[in-house]
């Protein structure tokens, strides 16, 4: 964990990682010990049945959630120090997430929605909104879209926005928790091509996922079971 | 017979219209009338209260996904406060305004009520009163005024600041206690 030659090829490496949530008394083993090596410029299926735990992983790897205990490190930043400024410059800088339900700012056009986290990283003005527009284009939306809001755009089309608000920082990573499950195969499958083609030399890709076609396209798989990770295949 | 009208004004029955009633209004001390004023500010206060309270609930709870998507993709709680904060306190100020300005005019009423005075002047005329703080002359015995003494105008406006401090420090707390994971898992 304290060797940097090691840090450099792993883009997320985590040792016992714990995330339990109480629940009715009872308490929830979401993530249970955990320990992964993530290698840079992959793109990773985290594959398991319904509550096995996928989605909580994801959070605690975009801190949208905090872990228990446990160790966990992505791209040299140790994720449970995280707190207040550092965790919000985290959240910007390092993750882009691509959700299940798109979660597009209602109020906001598709353009907005993607210089949003540029604004919020200060970045403002004309240059934002070219890279935008750029980034949308990137994605595969229309010109003719970019000012519409999330309510006048299909399923596919919001994922597609809700890809380029991920790429807005060009984080290192990219976290997708089931981002097609929403949407029809034909669509799904375009999303995952999409997906694939982002991950490159400096970025990964992670995909929650219980699509069996999804993790035969990724580079590598790990499979959870009731909050361990029971297999990793393709290193 | 005071302390009848006393009961009757305290417990809020506005039922009892006899003539006998209308008697005891005529004949009731002034005194009476500043208690009905300052009845009519506690509504006010209780209304603008639970108009902020929610107003804020309101907003917290339609918003409450977007505050967490805000929060994952890098916002930070003093954005999202600005964002949604300024909101809530704009609505808290104008609810706020609106609650005692709306209920002066009630208290008002009430001691005219009191006061049996003849009407007049229609509500215009006293909503400049409130305005300018001027008396208002007329009605068996002589001036009487509720809701416009300045310093009761004065008093309304430093409540409903406060109120909107209030309805400021709140959201912001709750925006600090929201976790994006929490909030955006579905179902
Ligand atoms: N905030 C929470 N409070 C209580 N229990 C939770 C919370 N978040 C997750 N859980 C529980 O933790 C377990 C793992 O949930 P998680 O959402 O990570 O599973 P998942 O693998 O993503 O499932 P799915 O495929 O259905 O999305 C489940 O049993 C779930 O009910
Ligand atoms: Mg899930």
């Amino acid at each position: 964990m304290n060797d940097p030659a090691m840090e450099n090829g792993f883009i997320a490496i985590a040792e016992g990682l714990t995330k339990h949530f109480p629940s009715g008394g009872r308490t929830v083993r979401a993530v249970d010990g955990v320990d992964f090596r993530i290698a840079r410029g992959r793109m990773v299926a985290l594959r398991g049945p319904s509550g096995c735990g996928k989605s909580t992983l994801l959070n605690l790897i975009g801190a949208l959630d905090k872990p228990d205990s446990g160790q966990l490190q992505v791209d040299g930043v140790d994720v449970r120090r995280l707190s207040g400024g550092r965790e919000v410059s985290y959240r910007r800088r390092k993750v882009g997430f691509v959700f299940q339900q798109f979660n597009l700012i209602p109020q906001l056009s598709a353009l907005e929605n993607v210089t949003l986290p540029m604004e919020l990283a200060g970045d403002n003005g004309r240059n934002s909104s070219d890279l935008a527009r750029q980034l949308l284009r990137q994605v595969g939306l229309d010109d003719g879209l970019h000012d519409r809001r999330p309510a006048r755009l299909s399923g596919g089309e919001q994922q597609r926005v809700a890809i380029a608000r991920a790429l807005a920082n060009d984080p290192p990573i990219i976290l997708a928790d089931e981002p097609t499950a929403n949407l029809d195969s034909k669509t799904g499958r375009l999303i995952i091509e999409l997906l694939q083609a982002l991950r490159g030399d400096q970025r990964t890709v992670i995909i929650a996922t219980h699509d069996v076609d999804i993790a035969s396209r990724a580079d590598s798989v790990l499979e959870m079971m009731d909050g361990q990770i029971v297999r990793a295949t393709g290193g | 017979m005071a302390t009848d009208i006393r009961q009757q004004v305290g417990t809020d029955k506005v039922d009892v219209t006899t003539d006998q009633s209308v008697i005891d209004r005529i004949t009731a001390p002034l005194s009476d009338a500043r208690d009905s004023s300052r009845i009519g500010t506690i509504v006010a206060l209780i209304a603008s209260g639970a108009i902020i309270l929610f107003s804020i609930g309101i907003v917290a709870r339609q918003r409450i996904k977007e505050i967490g998507i805000l929060k994952a993709v890098g916002a930070s709680n003093w954005h999202v406060i600005g964002q949604f904060g300024v909101e809530t306190a704009g609505i808290s100020i104008v609810a706020a305004l609106i609650g005692a300005l709306a209920t002066f005019p009630l208290a008002q009423k009430v001691a005219d009520g009191l006061l049996s005075s003849p009407s007049t002047g229609g509500n215009g005329g006293r909503g400049q009163a409130l305005l300018a703080g001027a008396t208002r002359t007329g009605g068996l015995l002589g001036s009487v005024n509720i809701a416009v003494s300045p310093e009761v105008f004065l008093y309304a406006l430093a409540i409903a600041i406060g109120l909107a401090i209030v309805a400021t420090v709140v959201p912001a707390w709750y925006v600090g206690r929201v976790r994006p994971a929490e909030v955006l898992r579905h179902e």
